[in-house]
C-alpha cells in the first residue's frame, strides 16, 4: 500500500499532518464520526429547547421541540452502540480492519473532486454560470489525473449540450 | 364502471384523431429524457408542457400529460440503473439492485427487467383506476391523520428492512432522515427550527435537491476514486433483453404485489412514488427466500420497486379525479391542467364528462403499451453507457446535478443544500453506512410527524379516540403480524424438526 | 455591424450597465413569474393563464416557476433578491402580502418593497358541512358546537379560511379541534371522509362537491356579486347576524421589486390590461373568483383595506405581530 501524505484530506473527521491512508482505518472513523454525531446531536437537542411559537395558532398536541428532541435522542443511541460495536473486538463486521481508502490515489482522486465541486458552488456564486460551467469539466479531469485531450474535448462538448437542452429546450435561464 | 357505449364511442373518436396519436407519442418522448435528468421530475416535466395545453381539447392535452408523467418516472429509473443515480424520487430504491447488476455486467438484462416491470404496473394500475375507481375514492377519503401516522409507522420498518449490513448503523440513517425534515418552520404553528437566521431555510431542506446530493453527488465522488479503472463487462451486457415468460411467471407473485402496492399508496394523498417504490421493495425482501440477495443486484430488486412506482400513476389518479385532491406532486399540476380547461374534478367528474373518463383510461392503457416500443429505444442507449469512461461521466454528471436542482425552482440556494447532502451522503457511505435509510427517513419525516401531532389533536386526551381508526388498526394488525410472523414461524418450524 | 452593436448593447443591458437604453427595449428576453404556492392549485392556474396572455402582449415567454412553503418567504425575498429590472415578477397572494408580514418578522415590506401592478384573483370563505350531517341550518350547528367540541377542517394553519374560521369560533363563543388538511380541495375530501366534522372552504368549493356536502354561512359581512352564482341563498353572517363580525380578504395578482423603472411598470400594465376583460375572464375556470383592480393607486389601496381589517382581527387573537 502506498504511503506519503495526501493533500486535501483534512475533510475526514481525523486529521493530522502526515496522514497516511493505511491509517485511517474503518475503526478508528467510524468511532470519530458517532463521536462526532453524538456531539452534534446533544447541540441540536439543546437548542431544540430554544424553539419558541410565532403565534397562538391552533394549539397542537405537541410542542415543536418534541419530535426533533425525539429523534436526536435515538440517533445518540444508535451511534453509541456504533461506538461500542466498534470499541469491542468481538464486533463482527467485516471491515473493522479494513481502511477507509484503497489507496491514496484514490483518496486523493475522491477528495479532489470533491473540492472542485465546492470550488464550482463558489464560483457560479461569484462569477456565474458560464465560467462555472466552462471550467467545472477540465477541472474535474485534472483532479482525477487525466491526460489524454480527446477526453477533455468531449467533456467540453458535452457541457455545451447540457446547455443549449436546458437554456433553448427546457428554457430555463442559466445566470 | 357503467357501460356507456356512446361516451366509449366518443372517447375512442377522439383518441384517434391523428393530433392525439402525435402528443401520445411526443408526450412520451418529453417525459422519458426529463425523468432522465437528475433533479427535474414528473411534476416540472408536466409543468413545462402545460401552457402548450391551453391551446388543445380536453382529450389532447391530458393525453399529452399522461404520457409525460408515466414516462418521467419510468426515465427516472433508467438513469438509476445505468448511472447509479435516480432521475427521481421514485427510483431511488431502484439503485441499490438496478445500478450493481448494471456494474456487474449485465446491464442489458437490468434495464430490461426494469421496463417490463414499469409497463406490468402500470397496466394493472390502469385496470384498477378503471373498474374500481369509486371503490378506492371511498377509500382514499378515509386516510386522515390517524390513518397516515399507521402507513408512516408502517414505512418506518421499511428502513429496518433496508438497513444494510449493520441494523445500528441503518437505524442511525434512518433517524437522521427523520430528524433533518425538522428544519424550517414548523408547519403546524410557525415556529423556526434550525433556520440559522436564514429565510432560504424557512422551507427547510428541499427534497429533490437533498436526493440529488445524497444520491447523486457521493457516486459521482466515489466514482472518481476509480477514475483509472477498467470496467470490466462482455458484449453481451450491451444487448437488452427482455425476460422472458417463464422468468415473468417465477416472479409473477412479486409483480402483482408491488403493483397492488404501488397503486394503493398511490391513492393515498400526499404518499408518492417514492413511498410505493420501497414499500415494494422491502415487502418483496420479507416474502424473499433469500433476503440477504436483496442489494446485490438481482432482478426480484429491480422488478418489485420499477412495477410500483408505475402502478403509482394509475393509483395517484384516483383521488385527483374524483376527489379533486392530487396524490402526488406531479398529479396537482394535471389536476390544474383539467382545471383550465373548464372541467372541475371532484365527485361530479365523471358523471358530467363520461367521454373523458374513458378516454383517460384507454389513453393510459395505450401510454404504457406503447412506452415499451419507445422505452426499448432509450435503453438500447443507457446499455452502451457502460461504455463511456468513468472520466467523462464524472463531470457531466456534476454538471447536470448542479443544474438539475437549481432548475427546480430557479434556487441557487438549492444547489448548497445539493452540495451539502452530497458531502455528507460521501461520508457516510465511505464509513459503512446505507444511504436508502436516510432517504426514506427524509421522505417520510414531515408525514409522520405531522399526523403524529393532529391525530394527538383529534385524540384530545383520548386513547381510545386515538385508535378510533378500523383501517389504521388494519395496517398496525398488519405490521404486528408481519414483524411476529418470522419469529413464530419459525420457532414453529423447529418444533417440528424436534 | 448593427448586429455586433445590437449583441453588444444585449451583452451591455445584461451587466446592468445601460439602464436607460434597456427600459426602451423591454421586454428582450424571458420574464419569470414567482408564484409562492406549489403547481396546480388556483393561485398556480390562473397565473399560468395569465403569464400567457402577457407573453402575447410582450411578444417573449414569461416562465412560471413555483417556490411553494417556507410561510412564503424564499418566494417573496428570491424576487427582491432579483434586480428591479421587470424581468422577475412577483405572484403576491394574502399570506406573503397580508398575513404573514401582520403575525410574524418577515425580512420585507410589502408596500414600501414592492410596486404592485394589478389586483385579480379573490375568494370568500364559507363553512360547510357533509350532507348527511344532522345540522341543516347555520343555527343548528352553532346548537350542536355548543354541546360538542367538533372537529373543524381548514387547509392551513394562519391562512385566510383558518383565520375565519378562528373569528367565527370568538363571535359565537365556540370551541374546535383545529386539523390542517393543507389545500382546500384536500379539506373538502377531509369533510366528505369524516375526517373533520364541519370545513371552512371557498364559496366556489361547491362546484367540484355538490352532492356531498351542505353549505352553513358565508363568512364574510357583506353580500358580494359572486356570491349569489355560486351559493345561492346561502347567508352571510352579517346578514343573519348583523353586530357579528366576519371579514375576509383574499385577493392576488402581480407586482415588481420597488425601483423598477417607470416605463418598465407601463409596459407591465399596458400589457396587463387585457386581463381585466370579459374575454379573458370568461377563460377561467369557474372555481375561480376575480376581482379586478388596475394599477398601482388602486391595488395600494386595496392592501390597506386589508391590513385594516385583519390588524384588530389579529390583534384580538393575540396573534398580531407588534413591530
Amino acid at each position: 500500500m502506498s504511503c506519503g501524505t495526501i493533500p486535501g484530506v483534512a475533510i475526514i473527521p481525523v486529521s493530522w499532518s502526515g496522514l497516511r491512508t493505511d491509517m485511517l482505518t474503518q475503526r478508528l472513523s467510524n468511532i470519530v464520526f458517532a463521536l462526532v454525531i453524538v456531539a452534534a446531536a446533544v447541540w441540536f437537542a439543546i437548542e431544540a429547547q430554544g424553539f419558541k411559537a410565532a403565534g397562538l395558532l391552533a394549539s397542537s398536541g405537541l410542542p415543536s421541540k418534541f419530535f426533533p428532541q425525539l429523534t436526536l435522542g435515538f440517533i445518540i443511541l444508535c451511534a453509541i452502540v456504533v461506538i461500542a460495536l466498534y470499541g469491542t473486538k468481538k464486533y463482527a463486521g467485516s471491515d473493522v480492519a479494513s481502511t477507509v481508502y484503497k489507496n491514496a490515489t484514490e483518496a486523493r482522486q475522491g477528495l479532489a473532486v470533491l473540492a472542485v465541486a465546492v470550488a464550482s458552488y463558489i464560483i457560479w456564486s461569484k462569477f456565474g454560470f458560464i465560467i462555472m460551467a466552462v471550467l467545472m469539466g477540465p477541472l474535474c479531469l485534472v483532479a482525477m489525473g487525466i491526460r489524454s485531450p480527446k477526453i477533455y474535448i468531449v467533456v467540453l462538448l458535452l457541457t455545451g449540450f447540457v446547455y443549449v437542452v436546458f437554456t433553448q429546450l427546457l428554457n430555463i435561464r442559466l445566470v | 364502471m357503467l357501460a356507456n357505449t356512446e361516451a366509449l364511442f366518443q372517447a375512442v373518436t377522439q383518441l384517434s384523431q391523428p393530433i392525439t396519436l402525435l402528443l401520445l407519442v411526443l408526450g412520451i418522448v418529453i417525459g422519458l429524457i426529463i425523468g432522465i435528468l437528475p433533479g427535474l421530475g414528473p411534476p416540472i416535466a408536466i409543468a413545462l408542457a402545460l401552457p402548450f395545453t391551453f391551446y388543445l381539447d380536453p382529450v389532447p392535452s391530458i393525453i399529452l400529460l399522461l404520457g409525460i408523467y408515466s414516462a418521467a418516472i419510468y426515465g427516472g429509473s433508467i438513469s438509476a440503473i445505468a448511472v447509479g443515480i435516480p432521475g427521481t424520487g421514485a427510483a431511488i430504491a431502484t439503485v441499490q439492485d438496478g445500478h450493481k447488476m448494471f456494474s456487474a455486467g449485465r446491464g442489458g438484462e437490468a434495464l430490461g427487467f426494469s421496463l417490463t416491470g414499469s409497463i406490468f404496473g402500470g397496466l394493472v394500475s390502469v385496470v384498477c383506476l378503471a373498474f374500481i375507481a369509486p371503490l378506492l375514492a371511498e377509500f382514499a377519503v378515509r386516510f386522515g391523520p390517524r390513518e397516515n401516522l399507521a402507513i408512516s409507522v408502517f414505512g418506518l420498518m421499511v428502513v429496518v428492512r433496508v438497513a444494510g449490513q449493520s441494523l445500528s448503523k441503518g437505524l442511525l440513517m434512518g433517524a437522521l432522515g427523520l430528524f433533518l425534515t425538522t428544519w424550517g418552520l414548523d408547519e403546524l404553528n410557525g415556529t423556526e427550527r434550525y433556520t440559522f437566521g436564514s429565510y432560504h431555510l424557512y422551507e427547510g431542506l428541499p427534497l429533490v435537491p437533498f436526493l440529488v446530493g445524497l444520491f447523486a453527488m457521493s457516486e459521482v465522488f466515489i466514482s472518481a476514486e476509480r477514475a483509472h479503472h477498467k470496467i470490466q463487462f462482455n458484449q453481451s451486457s450491451l444487448k437488452v433483453k427482455l425476460p422472458g415468460w417463464s422468468t415473468l411467471m417465477k416472479m409473477k407473485d412479486v409483480l402483482l404485489r408491488s403493483s397492488l402496492i404501488g397503486t394503493v399508496i398511490g391513492i393515498i394523498p400526499g404518499e408518492g412514488a417514492a413511498v410505493g417504490a420501497f414499500f415494494a421493495y422491502s415487502e418483496a425482501k420479507r416474502r424473499s427466500k433469500k433476503p440477504e440477495a436483496f442489494g446485490t443486484g438481482i432482478p426480484e430488486g429491480i422488478v418489485a420497486p420499477e412495477t410500483a412506482n408505475n402502478a403509482t400513476v394509475g393509483g395517484a389518479l384516483v383521488p385527483t379525479l374524483t376527489l379533486g385532491v392530487p396524490g402526488s406532486p406531479a398529479a396537482a399540476v394535471l389536476l390544474g391542467a383539467l382545471i383550465i380547461q373548464g372541467l372541475s374534478p371532484g365527485t361530479q367528474l365523471f358523471v358530467e364528462h363520461p367521454d373523458l373518463m374513458y378516454a383517460i383510461f384507454i389513453g393510459l392503457f395505450a401510454i404504457n403499451i406503447l412506452m415499451i416500443f419507445i422505452g426499448l429505444v432509450a435503453i438500447r442507449f443507457a446499455a452502451r453507457l457502460i461504455m463511456v469512461p468513468t472520466s467523462v461521466i464524472v463531470p457531466t454528471v456534476m454538471l447536470l446535478s448542479f443544474v438539475g436542482v437549481y432548475s427546480v425552482s430557479n434556487s441557487f440556494f438549492n444547489v448548497g443544500v445539493m452540495l451539502g447532502a452530497g458531502i455528507l451522503g460521501y461520508v457516510v457511505r465511505k464509513l459503512g453506512y446505507s444511504i436508502a435509510p436516510l432517504s426514506i427517513g427524509f421522505v417520510l419525516g414531515p408525514i409522520l410527524e405531522n399526523s403524529l401531532r393532529q391525530s394527538l389533536t383529534l385524540a384530545d386526551g383520548s386513547v381510545q379516540e386515538f385508535f378510533n381508526t378500523p383501517i389504521g388498526l388494519t395496517i398496525y394488525a398488519a405490521l404486528a403480524l408481519t414483524i411476529l410472523w418470522g419469529p413464530v414461524s419459525g420457532r414453529f418450524k423447529r418444533r417440528q424438526i424436534s | 455591424m448593427k448586429k455586433f452593436t445590437h449583441i453588444a448593447a444585449a451583452a451591455l443591458a445584461a451587466l446592468g450597465l445601460t439602464a436607460g437604453a434597456a427600459n426602451a427595449d423591454y421586454p428582450e428576453k424571458p420574464i419569470t413569474v414567482v408564484v409562492s404556492f406549489a403547481a396546480g392549485g388556483n393561485a398556480d392556474i390562473v397565473q399560468r393563464l395569465q403569464a400567457e396572455e402577457i407573453s402575447n402582449q410582450l411578444g417573449v415567454p414569461v416562465n412560471v416557476i413555483n417556490k411553494p412553503g417556507g410561510a412564503h418567504i424564499p418566494a417573496t425575498m428570491s424576487v427582491l433578491e432579483a434586480p428591479a429590472d421587470g424581468y422577475t415578477i412577483f405572484n403576491w397572494s394574502p399570506p406573503s402580502f397580508m398575513v404573514v408580514p401582520l403575525t410574524r418578522d418577515v425580512p420585507y415590506e410589502p408596500l414600501k418593497d414592492f410596486v404592485p401592478l394589478f389586483a385579480s384573483i379573490s375568494a370568500s370563505n364559507a363553512l360547510y358541512v357533509r350532507s348527511d350531517s344532522p345540522y341543516t341550518t347555520f343555527e343548528e350547528f352553532l346548537e350542536g358546537a355548543k354541546e360538542n367540541k367538533l372537529t373543524m377542517g381548514v387547509n392551513n394553519l394562519g391562512a385566510p379560511p383558518n383565520l375565519s374560521a378562528v373569528q367565527m369560533a370568538n363571535e359565537f363563543g365556540l370551541e374546535f379541534k383545529t386539523i390542517a388538511l393543507k389545500t382546500v380541495p384536500a379539506t373538502m375530501a377531509g369533510l366528505i371522509g369524516g375526517q373533520v366534522d364541519v370545513a371552512v372552504g371557498q364559496v366556489a368549493s361547491i362546484y367540484a362537491y355538490k352532492d356531498e356536502v351542505r353549505p352553513l354561512i358565508i363568512l364574510d359581512n357583506n353580500r358580494r356579486a359572486f356570491f349569489e352564482k355560486d351559493l345561492p341563498g346561502v347567508r352571510t353572517v352579517g346578514e343573519a347576524f348583523p353586530g357579528k363580525e366576519a371579514g375576509v380578504w383574499v385577493h392576488g395578482g402581480l407586482a415588481v421589486k420597488a425601483g423598477t423603472p417607470q416605463p418598465v411598470i407601463d409596459k407591465l400594465l399596458a400589457a396587463s390590461e387585457v386581463l381585466g376583460t370579459d374575454e379573458f375572464q370568461a377563460k377561467l375556470p369557474k372555481s375561480v373568483g376575480y376581482h379586478w383592480v388596475h394599477g398601482p393607486e388602486g391595488v395600494t389601496s386595496l392592501i390597506q383595506e386589508g391590513v385594516d381589517l385583519y390588524s384588530p382581527i389579529l390583534d384580538g387573537l393575540g396573534l398580531l405581530h407588534k413591530k
